[in-house]
């Protein structure tokens, strides 16, 4: 009950950003009366928060306040309708220079601007906030203010009594800075009662909350992508914060023999690896895992990354896998990933959607090379790490289609990105040469929750289905990458093999 | 003629010396050169306005010397030199022949303008940008009696 009732007051406290994922990364929004500062250079989207923070308010019939110092309301207006964002009901102080300002050359440099401007600024900024009494106010940009005093403790001074003034009026208060060198802005962050930094680089954009008076908030970075519809945050997948209860029961790919090797299937909740080289059948073999769940009307995901949706569907449906029906009755969900389109915090989002939201229990990722292209260059290894421990903790299977670039011979190897042991289980598949004949064979490598066969078997693909045969005893060099069939009682102890 | 001429009351409370001049017989006036506008006001405004002086501004020799002509009872002069040419070494000179003292407002911290300026009797240099409030206590210095 004492949890229940402070939880409410917690929540009392706090007001939405405007923007939900940021609101996620900050434990539920911004505390109530309270400054708060927006770094970052110019086009980084300080202005697009400042804005959607603000009309957050202003839909739920608060006064709010935008004091805009360098941009004039008209371009502001102009700008958020862009972006789809209606400023209804968001009143501006305009305190940006004129055209006028140039052309009557009313340059003077006999006083500092300091002097001459900061009196008549402030005063209509206290004289607006008076009479408005906003509850929400963005200022865009303290690095203004910075011109209008002399020195660093005079900017220091007036800008916490500026901040005190505002949050004084029952205001929370957002204010933007540029941080740049020659104007450098530590002070407003150790003034502020929260810092969020916004960056753009070239693998996209993002935001970090680096300070939070009173209040947990999620480490960052987290991508954010700036569209049609304003700013979007994709939080970072954490697995503390998720998790569900589930039964960690077997799912079986519906082919005996396989499930056989398997010692009754995957465990739910964990984590297989499909290795093997180009056109052996991995995908196939994930999708069998899927078509027995969509048989219990459970709901699975696959994101393709290399592949057509149209020519995925075509090849399931040619080896008699109705994944057209599947799709039709909501059991699959096929989703195109155009490479270098999303960051991988975007694509995080919607996995967590089909998870969260459908309650996808299966998600595939084919293949692994497609998912290292649209995470943009950075640590393979790490963001697969997050998505498959939030999987995990979500009682979510997860597929990991891997390609090995051999197709015969080299070195036996899982993979080549080193991922292999984020996997609880490895099954690979690898080309199988018999009387001049191509054929191929299915294997466990590693089985996390229990025993498996270690014996190689054949594997046929054909229209009728996928087939897995008996187990392969006589097989030598599979070390080798390419298996082969040894004579009856031959060399089956070679030194080589 | 464009000379601006600001006639406005003392605040109260303002410089205690000033207040009883000013309540008992005409402000003093004060003469501000500056060949920006912009200058020109805010001088006028930021602090012979404020501080309850009567101002009188010059925009160019001429107004300059159109000023000196008249009847005039200027206490002290603000010269900003920037803008102008020799001539206005003149005009320091003509100032300090007919007692008037004054001030040159300096651009930059030149050291020859500083030594020009002193040579043709100005009080002291000032250099830009000038801080109002130094400003206003210098004048009410050089007025005392």
């Amino acid at each position: 009950m004492g949890n229940e009732a402070s939880s409410v007051r917690a929540a009392e406290k706090r007001i939405s950003t405007g923007v939900a994922g940021l609101d996620e990364i900050m434990s539920g929004g911004l505390v109530r009366g309270r400054a708060y500062l927006v770094r970052g250079g110019p086009g980084s989207g300080k202005t697009t928060l400042g804005l959607h923070f603000l009309t957050c308010g202003a839909a739920a019939g608060e006064p709010v306040l935008c004091i805009s110092l360098a941009e004039p309301e008209a371009q502001l207006r102009d700008n958020a309708q862009g972006m789809g964002i209606d400023l209804t009901g968001v009143s501006f102080l305009d305190l940006s220079p004129d055209a006028n300002f140039f052309s009557q050359a009313q340059s003077y440099d006999i006083f500092s601007p300091a002097e001459v401007e900061r009196e008549p600024v402030t005063r209509s900024i206290m004289e607006r906030v008076e009479q408005l009494k906003p509850r929400r106010i963005f200022v865009d940009s303290m690095t203004q203010f910075r011109y209008l005093t002399q020195d660093a403790f005079q900017f220091r001074k007036q800008a916490l009594s500026f901040l005190r003034f505002l949050v004084e009026h029952q205001a929370t208060v957002l204010v933007t800075s540029e941080g740049t060198t020659e104007a450098p802005d530590e002070d407003l962050r150790f003034m502020s009662d929260g810092v969020l930094e916004l960056e753009s680089g070239p693998d996209g954009r993002r935001v970090a909350v680096t300070k939070f008076r009173g209040s947990d908030f999620r480490n960052g970075p987290h991508a954010f992508r700036l569209g049609e519809t304003g700013m979007e945050v994709f939080p970072k997948l954490s697995s503390e914060e998720h998790g569900r209860p589930f039964h960690p029961e077997m799912i079986r790919s519906g082919v005996p023999e396989l499930d056989e090797m398997l010692h009754g299937g995957m465990t739910r909740g964990m984590v297989t690896l499909i290795s093997g080289p180009s056109g052996v059948g991995k995908t196939t073999l994930g999708v069998l895992f899927m078509r027995e769940l969509a048989g219990r009307g459970e709901h699975s995901v696959v994101y393709l990354f290399e592949e057509w949706i149209e020519s995925f569907v075509h090849r399931c449906e040619a080896i008699s896998i109705p994944v057209h029906a599947m799709i039709e009755r909501g059991t699959l969900s096929v989703v195109q990933v155009e490479p270098l389109r999303y960051s991988s915090d975007e694509f995080n989002r919607m996995v967590r959607r089909e998870v969260e939201e459908r309650n996808a229990r299966i998600v595939m990722l084919d293949s692994i090379s497609g998912y290292r292209l649209c995470i943009r260059g950075q640590e393979l290894v790490t963001h697969l790490a997050a998505l498959t421990r939030y999987l995990k903790s979500m009682g979510v299977t997860a597929l990991i289609i891997n390609e090995t670039e051999s197709i015969a011979g080299g070195e036996f190897r899982v993979t080549e990105v080193g991922i292999s042991y984020l996997a609880d289980n490895v099954l690979f598949l690898r080309y199988l040469e018999t009387a001049g004949q191509l054929r191929k064979a299915v294997g466990v490598l590693k089985k996390r929750m229990s025993d498996f066969e270690n014996n190689l078997r054949e594997l046929e693909i054909t229209r009728y289905g996928v087939k897995v045969g008996r187990p392969l005893t006589n097989l030598r060099g599979i070390l080798t990458g390419t298996p082969q069939l040894a004579d009856h009682g031959g060399d089956r102890a070679s030194p080589e093999s | 003629m464009a000379v601006i001429e600001l006639h406005r009351n003392r605040r109260p409370g303002v410089g205690a010396r000033g207040l009883s001049r000013a309540t008992t017989e005409e402000r003093l006036a004060i003469l501000a050169v500056d060949t920006n506008r912009r200058n020109l006001e805010l001088l006028m405004m930021e602090l012979l306005d404020r501080a309850g002086y009567r101002g009188i501004g010059a925009m160019s020799l001429e107004e300059l010397d159109q000023v000196l002509q008249g009847p005039h009872g200027i206490a002290l002069a603000l010269v900003d030199v920037a803008g102008f040419d020799q001539r206005i070494w003149t005009r320091c000179d003509l100032l300090r022949r007919r007692e008037i003292p004054f001030l040159v407002i300096s651009p930059r911290q030149l050291a020859a303008v500083q030594e020009t300026s002193l040579a043709h009797g100005a009080q002291g240099v000032l250099v830009k940008p000038l801080a109002t409030k130094e400003l206003s206590a210098l004048v009410r210095t050089l007025l005392e009696p």
